[in-house]
Parts: C-alpha cells; structure tokens; sequence
C-alpha cells in the first residue's frame, strides 16, 4: 500500500467514530444530478479523453471510511483514490470518496463512489486528493450496488432514528437504485441486523436475496474482510450479519 | 401568525386558538366566531380531577396558537392543528360544526386534503406526512414519507396521484400516493429552504418559492421549465414608493394562485412587498411575469386570493389588518387596486369591520416569525481547531509516527 503508507498517521489525524447526522453541515453540492460533473473526478469519462460521457457511477459505499472496500475491489495494490468529495446524503453531508477501479479485475469498467459523514476523514485524504464537494449527486435509478457496511448502531434508543436504515430513508435508497439492483448490508451487531432486516423487509421496493445464492456471490466474501470494522471484528473473531436485498417494481 | 384561508362560500380568519368565517348565502353575509375547544383542560380533568392545576392550566392555555389549517376543495370540510399537537377537523353546512379532534405526533407544519375528501394529510416539524381518515377519528394516522428536515408544505397534485413536499434544505419530494414510499421525482434547483408550493391543475404544473428568492414553475417530473428571481424591480411599479433600492432577493415566505386570471401572489420574509406574476402558458411555453407590486404597511402575515378576484393581505397593523386589493385587468397586465374603504361591495365592508376587532388578532401579533428556524447555523464539526492543529504540524517540525492505531469507523 505504496498510496497509503504516505498518509498522516492515523492517530494524529484521528476522527471521531461518529458525526450527528441531524446538525446542519457546511458542505457544499452540486445543485441536482445534472450539474455535477462526473468527469472532474473520473477522467475516463471525459469524452476530452475519449470516453462516455453517459457513463455513470453505479457503485456507492455509504459511510466508507477510508475506502478500504473500494480498494478491495481494486485489489488493493491498485489502490489510488482519484479525488474526493463530499456528499449530503440528503441533510447528512457525507464526504464522498471516488475511487478508479478501472484496474479492478473483478469490476472492470464501473465507477464507484464511497459516501463519508465525518468531515476531518474526508480532510485527512483531502490531502493528497484534490477535494470535491458535493450533493445531489445521483439520478433516479442510477445505482446498481449499494453498501452499507457495518454502520453506527446508534444503541440507544433514543439514537435510532439516526440510523442509516429507517422506514422513510429506505425511500430515498430505493430512487437511486435500479429496480433489479442489489444492497448489502453487513454488521456485527444483532440488534441492527434485526433492525435492518425488518426494515427491508417491511419496504415494497425490496426483497430479501436468500443466503444460499449468495454463495455464488463474489462480493460477499469481500465484505467481510473489506473495511476497518469488518477486520477488527474478524481479529476478535466476532460474529458477522449479512442481509443482502434486491430492488424491486413497485407491487402497488 | 395568522392567517387567511378562502373557500367556496366564503373566508376563514385564523388568529390564536380562533377562527372567525364569513360567508355569504342569498345574499346574505353571516360571520361565525369559533373557540377550538381547550383540549388541556378537559384531558386534565378526566385525568387527574380534583388536583390543583389550574396555574399550569392557564399558561398553556393562553400559548396555544393554530399552527396550520387547510380548506377542502368542495369548502366542506376544513382542518385545523395546534400547538399542542391536535388535529381537528370541521364540516361546514351553513355554519361550521366541528367532526372530531385526535392527537398527532408531532407538531404540524402544513394540512392538505385530498382531492376525493377522504383523507387529510399533514406534514410536520421533524419532516414526516401522515394522512388521517376524516370521518374517522380512531384513524391514528398512516406515515406517508419522510424527509431529513422540516418538511414545510404539502399538496397533493394529479387528483390524488402524487403528494408533493418540500422541506427546509432545498429539496421538493414528488412521491406517489399513497404508496408515497415510491418517489417519483425530486425537484431540485432551489439552493435554500422551500416555503411554499402550489399545484396547479389547469395546467399540470407546481409552483415553488424558496429562501433563495425565487419562484420556479415545474412539472412533476422534476423539471423546472421556468425561474423568477424576486428581486427589487424598476421603480415604475412602485407609485407610492421611496427610490427603488438595490437588494438581494426576497426570501419567498408564501405563494398563492389565482386560477381565473392565471396569477400568482407572493409575500417575503423581512418586506412589506407583494408581488404579482401573470403565468402564461402558449403552446407549452410556460412564462411567469412580475404584473404588479403592492406595498403593505408591515411584513404580511398571510396572503389569500378568493373566488371574487380579490387578493387579500393579513398584516399585523391595528385597524388595517386584512386589506383587500381588487385584481383588475388592464390591457395585457394585471393591477392589485386597493378596495376603497367606503366600498358599496358589502363584502368587503364585512371584511373590514373585522379589523375592528383588534383583541382577536393580537394573539398572533409576538409570536416568532419562523424565518430564524429555516435560515440555517452552520457548524464547523470542531474544523476550526482542527485546521489550526493541523497548520501548526505542517509547518512546524516533523511529528514522529505514533504507532498504528486502531481507527473506529462508521
């Protein structure tokens, strides 16, 4: 990790585990999908550099931390985070990692984009990345995979409604992905597994994927070992809840 | 902040915990005053009767104000919310007669009914919509949707096949209904909080006005198919005006349509203008021109347009508070003209014999203006002492590598 030995410490540069989604961010975005350029951040896509402007990003991390599962996918001697962003998931401003993964061999082609809350872990790869903020990003449909990778539990009670799964933004989620595109969701804590299973299930727009064909599944195993989280809680040999649903047509 | 509602027999006055409504049958101008029932002080005294209460009582009492209140579109039905997080709602039939009162769970920011008058759907503070059965008070209430900040209008568009929201970032929400978990489109091009928005049937199109001072006209695929600032216009417009001055657009505090002469009137936040504006739709052209501007003696509480072509202004000035201006045609344009006081129009001289009642609206005269609470306070997450940390560190000496450290994500 050439890329990454380079960076600050981490302890110095260390941010807090968690940022109140409710407080009003000062982060700025691009006004709707239309206004924001894709090409800045992927320059593939240029037709400058003879790409295809049309292309979109199909991929999106959400609260992805240092962008280990991107570079998961990138095999991770690829691993060269192009720019970074800020994304306003909604009020949340989520800082938003764009990572090239056109070396991926498992994802040759398509662009990803991981989604980030805490301002200071943006700021720390800011440093080496040119920076880009922005909301408002995605149109309707756009996605074909969306991750939510060992989210904050938020334990209390009180907390929940700061969780990244709830009945109202699971609406939200359901307009950006194609209808056949797929989410995963991973953690380690049971309560929020059950949390978000039943707010998955309840949802129209999406049905469980069952277990047994996600075998098949090349993703998954990398969502185990892909992020911070996920390793630390492999190295306390904790358990790990997997819950992978598929958008569907609206049955109404 | 009270506020003026107008529906097929006539108008609603809203001020406190009151209403007054005037309406006219054969010719004949009758004007009811209604108390909303004090919900405090009955829940109390089935609840704990006989424990002295009665200081606590009359401090809540006097606070309680309605925050929202919507008309159906028949004029028989009417919704009204309050402070302490009441739904009621009234059925009219030559005089209003309340139906049923039932709790919300939080407090309310705008009514709408739909438009087959069976439900009524309410939007609130920490930005989620229900819809309540009318006829039904054991109905609790279906959520509907949610945004992330106060949603701060809703109207339903299509004959009920959407519910459209707008909410205090600058988001405008086009969801089916009712199964509203289904977004049909968002409407983005506002770059401050959305006040107010209007659909409008004849021509299939939403109206929005925004803290940013503009008024966008859009169809409900989320495209915006024209844009108004509101901004100090040429000083021809302004007879009785000082200088026209230089400023920033108007941060839009309420639009409201006129549906015969196709207008649309807006009120601001921090002014005492209003604007009108033609909409002009040719050949799927869609145009909006400022026609007229009319300056108020205060900022307006509320602006109403009614079935006679008169736009009414609520402001908070004794003796003057509801002042009807005529909207007369004149060429190609639209004038407001000011209804001369000692009218013949024996509805205007009713309207404005409620100004005398000066006790009635001064329930709404201290009541905070709403447009500190949608202006937004940027925090900087501590960046500030972070940035200074880390500007000591770049350019003093090298900081030794501390050893790994685990990072807690997410």
């Amino acid at each position: 990790m050439g890329e990454a030995s380079c960076f600050y410490s981490l302890t110095e540069e260390e941010q807090r585990a968690h940022s109140n989604p409710m407080s009003d961010h000062s982060v700025e975005y691009p006004l709707n999908p239309e206004s924001m350029d894709w090409s800045d951040i992927y320059p593939q896509v240029s037709s400058k550099n003879g790409g295809d402007e049309n292309k979109l990003v199909e991929f999106a991390d959400i609260g992805c931390g240092y962008g280990k599962l991107n570079a998961q996918f990138d095999k991770m001697k690829s691993f060269k985070p192009k720019r970074l962003m800020t994304k306003a998931c909604k009020t949340c401003s989520v800082e938003l990692f764009c990572f090239s993964v056109d070396l991926s061999p498992m994802f040759h082609d398509t662009l990803m984009v991981g989604m980030e809350i805490r301002v200071k872990v943006s700021d720390y790869v800011k440093d080496r990345i040119q920076a880009l903020r922005t909301q408002n990003t995605e149109k309707k449909g756009q996605l074909k995979n969306m991750f939510f990778l060992f989210p904050d539990p938020h334990f209390k009670r009180t907390k929940h409604k700061w969780r990244i799964i709830s009945q109202t933004l699971l609406a939200e989620y359901a307009y950006v992905i194609a209808v056949g595109g797929i989410v995963y969701t991973i953690t380690d804590v049971k309560d929020l597994h059950d949390w978000m299973v039943s707010h998955f299930d309840e949802f129209p727009l999406f049905e469980r994927i069952p277990d047994t064909e996600l075998e098949s599944d090349q993703v998954v195993e990398k969502l185990y070992i892909s992020t911070e989280e996920g390793q630390k809680v492999t190295r306390n040999k904790g358990d790990k809840f997997l819950a992978v649903y598929r958008r569907i047509v609206d049955p109404y | 902040m009270a506020t003026l509602k107008s529906f097929t027999c006539g108008i609603i006055c809203i001020s406190g915990c009151n209403f007054i409504s005037q309406t006219e049958r054969n010719e004949e101008i009758n004007q009811q005053k209604i108390t909303l029932e004090d919900v405090k002080e009955k829940d109390q005294d089935s609840k704990d009767s006989g424990s002295d209460n009665n200081a606590d009582k009359s401090v809540t009492s006097t606070k309680n104000h309605i925050l929202a209140s919507c008309c159906s579109d028949s004029g028989k039905y009417l919704a009204l919310s309050d402070d302490i997080k009441q739904l009621y709602l009234y059925k009219f039939d030559a005089e209003w007669k309340i139906i049923n009162r039932r709790p919300v769970p939080r407090r309310c920011t705008s009514l709408t009914f739909t438009s087959d008058e069976k439900y009524v759907l309410l939007s609130d503070k920490t930005g989620d919509a229900y819809r309540f059965c009318i006829d039904d008070e054991t109905h609790a209430g279906e959520l509907l949707l949610g945004h992330l900040s106060m949603v701060l209008d809703i109207v339903v568009a299509r004959n009920d096949e959407f519910v459209v929201t707008c909410d205090r970032d600058e988001k405008i929400r086009v969801s089916c209904y009712p199964n509203s978990y289904n977004v049909h489109s968002y409407c983005l091009k506002h770059t401050e909080y959305v006040a107010s928005i209007i659909y409008i049937k004849d021509h299939d199109l939403l109206v929005s006005g925004g803290g940013d001072g503009k008024v966008i006209i859009w169809n409900l695929n989320g495209e915006a198919l024209c844009e108004v600032e509101c901004k100090t216009v040429e000083e021809s417009f302004l007879t009785d005006s000082p200088m026209a001055e230089e400023s920033d657009s108007y941060p839009v505090k309420k639009c409201v349509y006129n549906n015969k002469l196709n207008l649309i009137c807006v009120c601001f936040y921090n002014s005492t203008r209003v604007h009108v504006y033609k909409l002009n739709v040719t050949d799927g052209v869609i145009g909006c021109d400022l026609c007229d501007v009319i300056l108020v003696n205060k900022e307006p509480w509320d602006i109403c347009c009614d079935s006679c072509q008169n736009l009414n202004v609520l402001q908070p000035v004794e003796g003057e508070t509801i002042v009807v201006y005529n909207l007369v045609c004149q060429n190609d344009t639209v004038k407001a003209v000011k209804a001369k006081s000692e009218t013949s129009d024996p509805w205007v001289t009713a309207l404005e014999n409620l100004n005398k009642d000066w006790m009635f609206f001064q329930a709404s005269e201290d009541l905070p203006s709403m447009y500190q609470g949608l202006t937004k306070q940027k925090i900087d997450q501590n960046m500030k002492d972070y940035m200074e940390k880390k500007q000591i560190r770049l350019s003093g000496q090298k900081i030794p590598q501390p050893p790994p450290k685990k990072v807690k994500q997410r």
